[in-house]
């Protein structure tokens, strides 16, 4: 290794640690077969050709300027998950940086900055009882900043990701959780678990938006099960105000009963799942807690929620279309070149007409060049 | 004529049809980062891919140049990230190799992404570009490149070495 450029190892070993990746298997993401070459990187005993460090920063989800520069340049940013369950959290987590800190690079190529912040409310995560009313007050102070309207979850992720310029990305989280929130320089910012029914991520969103709005004081505390019991009061109160839920639910009730199918369609028709419906009908006072565990648990129910699922079909964009829109927007511009576009949307340079398709953009019908307009300042 | 290209000039002389005659009439440098990218392209008015045989049509026909750790922390050192992140892979081992002065004096690099182009401008080596179009009308070839995204005419080139030369005087794409 050239003396130059000695911390290149050690950068190595840091960033492959932060991945929660073994030398063996970064040897394997970069297509070399044995692990002891990358130690014998990191230990600095053998040099490392341009490619071979491309390769590498790819699979850990760094630029190679992290590798190249003298000053240590990384920055810690506290990521909260829901449901964290295995190995692979810190891989998705340095995904999830990289796909932010490209977000807010595209944002600053557009001047597209947050104008509006994500409000901030001072929260004690001590007490149980206060908590939950503090939760409930807070999300209904949400929703009507936010102005959601009657049915919140159609409209939740298009305000918080067009309004609020809220990083919001579907990733395929391969069990490490349900969803996470994280904030930094790159704004607020959350992943989705991009496997899981819609309906499911627009409570994990809703779940994680209250960690955003509590950050601050989150910091100061400790993370327990708690405060994602807060989390899920919030998402519950936000989804599914209490005034339409009870002028939704009593609309259905014919001599004090209501049908199973009428139940999924309402949770549908609120973008929720039938088991969060539930529970918000049983805190509305509608039903016992007996009685949600016991429908939960009930045949006909479990089919009639399948039945009413089974002919709805949902988008799976696999990246924020804001995040789209402001890579194209860049490329026309020429801020951007074509093939960091396509590093950005991860396809090969070759596909990138056929991938902005599938987002409504025709890049051959596309022309280059800035043009501008004057106007009266 | 040598000439450097980036991986949209490959993929673009694919497109047009003239790479069949552009790899036997001019020397052509790529660099690895270039060739990975490199792998298929769609003719006009095709849905179908095509494959670019990198084994049999294109690296028996170029010279592969890369540059060296030592020498894509020159770039990394001059440029700010944002700057940086406006290049891919291919374009920053270029540019890399064009800063360090690797590539012979009588080489043109040619590219159509204005922020490979502008960094020409801002390492001096503004003398060193050629447009796609150029080329192609060198070696006798014509075609209609205006309503391709990307500077690939003369005048888009010169537009972005002189946005590039612009930024020099600025120093608004250097690191601090």
């Amino acid at each position: 290794m050239v003396a130059e450029i000695h911390w290149i190892g050690g950068r190595i070993k840091a960033a492959r640690e932060n991945c929660g990746l073994t030398q063996q298997e970064l040897a394997e993401r970069i297509g070399i077969k044995y692990g002891q070459i990358i130690s014998t990187i990191e230990k600095g005993e053998r040099e490392i050709k341009a490619n071979e460090l491309y390769r590498i920063a790819r699979a850990l989800f760094k630029d190679i300027s992290y590798f190249l520069t003298e000053e240590e340049t990384e920055k810690v940013y506290r990521v909260i998950w829901r449901g964290e369950k295995s190995d692979k959290v810190k891989e998705k987590e340095a995904y999830f940086i990289e796909k932010c800190e490209q977000y807010f690079h595209l944002e600053q190529l557009n001047s597209e900055t947050p104008e509006i912040g994500l409000p901030q409310f001072p929260f004690s995560f001590r007490n149980k009882t206060e908590g939950f009313e503090k939760a409930e007050s807070i999300a209904a102070r949400v929703y009507q900043a936010l102005n959601l309207g009657p049915r919140p979850g159609i409209i939740l992720s298009d305000i918080l990701e067009n309004a609020y310029k809220l990083k919001i990305w579907y990733i395929d989280l391969e069990g490490a959780g349900s969803a996470a929130s994280a904030m930094g320089d790159f704004g607020p910012a959350i992943m989705l678990n991009r496997k899981e029914a819609p309906w499911r991520r627009n409570f994990s969103l809703a779940h994680e938006l209250f960690h955003l709005v509590t950050w601050e004081s989150y910091l100061r505390s400790e993370s327990n099960e708690l405060v994602e019991n807060f989390a899920d009061k919030f998402a519950s109160v936000l989804l599914l105000p209490a005034e339409e839920v009870k002028r939704s639910f009593e609309a259905k009730i014919n001599k004090r009963s209501v049908s199973y199918i009428d139940m999924v369609n309402l949770a549908r028709e609120f973008y929720v799942s039938a088991e969060a419906f539930l529970w918000r009908l049983c805190w509305l006072g509608y039903l016992t807690r007996a009685k949600v565990t016991d429908l939960l648990d009930n045949d006909l129910f479990k089919r009639r929620d399948r039945e009413a699922k089974a002919g709805i079909k949902w988008e799976e964009f696999e990246l924020p279309k804001r995040f789209v829109r402001l890579g194209v927007t860049s490329l026309i511009k020429g801020k951007l070149s074509k093939g960091r576009l396509a590093n950005y949307l991860e396809v090969n340079i070759a596909d990138l007409d056929m991938v902005l398709g599938r987002y409504d953009f025709d890049l051959g019908s596309l022309v280059g060049g800035e043009d501008e307009i004057s106007v009266r300042h | 004529m040598k000439l450097v290209f980036d991986t949209n000039i490959i993929i673009e002389s694919h497109v047009f049809d003239v790479w069949s005659q552009l790899k036997v009439r001019a020397g052509i440098i790529v660099t690895d980062g270039v060739l990975d990218e490199v792998s298929h392209f769609c003719p006009p008015g095709s849905l179908e891919r095509e494959i670019i045989d990198k084994s049999s049509s294109v690296l028996p026909f170029v010279k592969v140049e890369n540059p060296t750790p030592e020498d894509l922390m020159g770039i990394v050192n001059l440029f700010n990230d944002p700057f940086l992140n406006r290049m891919d892979p291919g374009e920053r081992e270029i540019v890399a190799l064009a800063y360090a002065g690797k590539f012979a004096e009588d080489c043109k690099i040619c590219t159509a992404d204005v922020p490979a182009i502008e960094a020409l401008a801002l390492v001096d080596r503004k003398e060193m570009g050629i447009s796609f179009e150029e080329v192609l009308g060198c070696l006798g070839l014509r075609k209609n490149l205006r309503r391709s995204l990307g500077a690939y005419t003369k005048t888009d080139f010169e537009k972005a070495l002189e946005s590039g030369a612009i930024a020099k005087i600025q120093e608004t794409h250097f690191r601090r």
